[in-house]
């Protein structure tokens, strides 16, 4: 959708309009589901996630600020109910249930890597980061959203958003080496799809 | 720049300008354990790269979008006095302007022979005991006379004249 046909939807849906909004949840579902599964790793909160951000978008459409990107603005509502999960109790309680089991044990050697390996054992380290340091890694590093925009999401500054960054790339680095063996890991090309 | 602060730079190395770039490079020209770990960087980041480009979907898109357009169902967007005042600052506009003049204009009919000194301020005015007693007096008849002089199918300009001849006799 281009930006003016976006602009003409959120007006439209603004006054009520069902069709137009459901233009826009087309447009933004599966980015918004993306951060959601990426931030709680389980389907069915993911979807409530998603399902609240947009009712709350559908409620605040008329505030929306139109020098904001509305992707920005959906990303960032996400974010945050993502945040509130991962923050509730009931989370700590449940978290990572969900996650494979068959993962590598640490100090276990491969000659190769599977990339759907690789990716368990990111999701599996990106559970050991703080939630800021994995909001700040899932939407810069996996949803590939530029430092700027992450920083509106998350309502963070640069230096605070860059610190939280080096430390969750350190910490998923340094969990792949336990993980791998370090020669296996970083020789280029060992990554299989 | 020292090591520490060199491993520091290469995990942003994506966020960096131009600049702190070329100072890393400077760095790693001169130290082997620094360019071996920027190499591990490197390939960390490609490695998530890929895993990037593998989106996690809902088991069921199209149920995803009914359920949020059947729970939007039963609620309105909400309405705030700010944006209401937005979407209609026009009109709103409009309407201040309007009753600007309108109000200038009932103030000007008002007090058209209403002479106060204006050579001294407001707060330094002082009107004598008398002075004050004729104002008031003749401000008491313009709204006897005001009431007299509207009548429902008079035009403003017919009230207004017939108040000057109220005056004009007083």
């Amino acid at each position: 959708m281009d930006p003016a046909e976006e602009r003409e939807c959120i007006q439209k849906a603004a006054s009520g309009d069902h069709r137009a909004f459901r233009q826009l949840v087309e447009t933004h579902r599966a980015l918004t589901y993306s951060i959601a599964f990426r931030m709680t790793r389980n389907v069915a909160e993911s979807e409530d996630v998603v399902q609240e951000a947009f009712v709350r978008v559908w409620k605040n459409l008329r505030r929306y600020d139109a020098g904001f990107r509305f992707r920005t603005w959906i990303a960032k509502i996400v974010t945050n109910l993502c945040l509130d999960y991962l923050k509730s109790p009931r989370n700590r309680k449940e978290g990572g249930l969900e996650l494979a089991e068959n993962i590598a044990e640490p100090g276990q050697v491969y000659s190769g890597i599977e990339i759907s390996e690789l990716r368990l054992a990111v999701v599996r380290l990106a559970e050991l980061l703080t939630p800021k340091q994995k909001a700040v890694f899932v939407l810069r590093d996996l949803e590939m959203m530029e430092p700027e925009e992450v920083c509106k999401v998350l309502d963070m500054p640069a230096g605070n958003m860059k610190s939280n960054l080096f430390h969750a790339r350190k910490k998923i680095k340094e969990g792949l080496e336990k993980w791998y063996q370090k020669d296996t890991l970083w020789t280029a090309g060992n990554v299989k799809r | 720049m020292d090591c520490r602060k060199c491993e520091e730079m290469m995990y942003l190395y994506a966020e960096l300008t131009a600049a702190d770039r070329a100072e890393i490079y400077g760095h790693l020209a001169n130290c082997q354990s620094c360019s071996a770990i920027f190499a591990e960087i490197r390939a960390l980041n490609a490695m998530v790269s890929m895993i990037a480009e593998d989106k996690s979907m809902p088991p069921s898109m199209s149920n995803l979008t009914h359920r949020v357009m059947e729970d939007i169902a039963s609620v309105q967007p909400s309405f705030t006095l700010w944006s209401m005042l937005w979407e209609n600052k026009l009109a709103f506009s409009m309407a201040a302007v309007s009753l600007m003049l309108v109000v200038t204009f009932a103030q000007e009919v008002l007090m058209e022979d209403y002479h106060v000194p204006h050579k001294k301020s407001l707060t330094g005015a002082r009107l004598s005991v008398s002075e004050f007693k004729s104002l008031a007096t003749r401000q008491k008849a313009r709204v006897f006379s005001w009431s007299g002089c509207r009548t429902p199918l008079a035009s403003a300009q017919a009230v207004k004249d017939c108040m000057k001849s109220h005056f004009k006799q007083n």
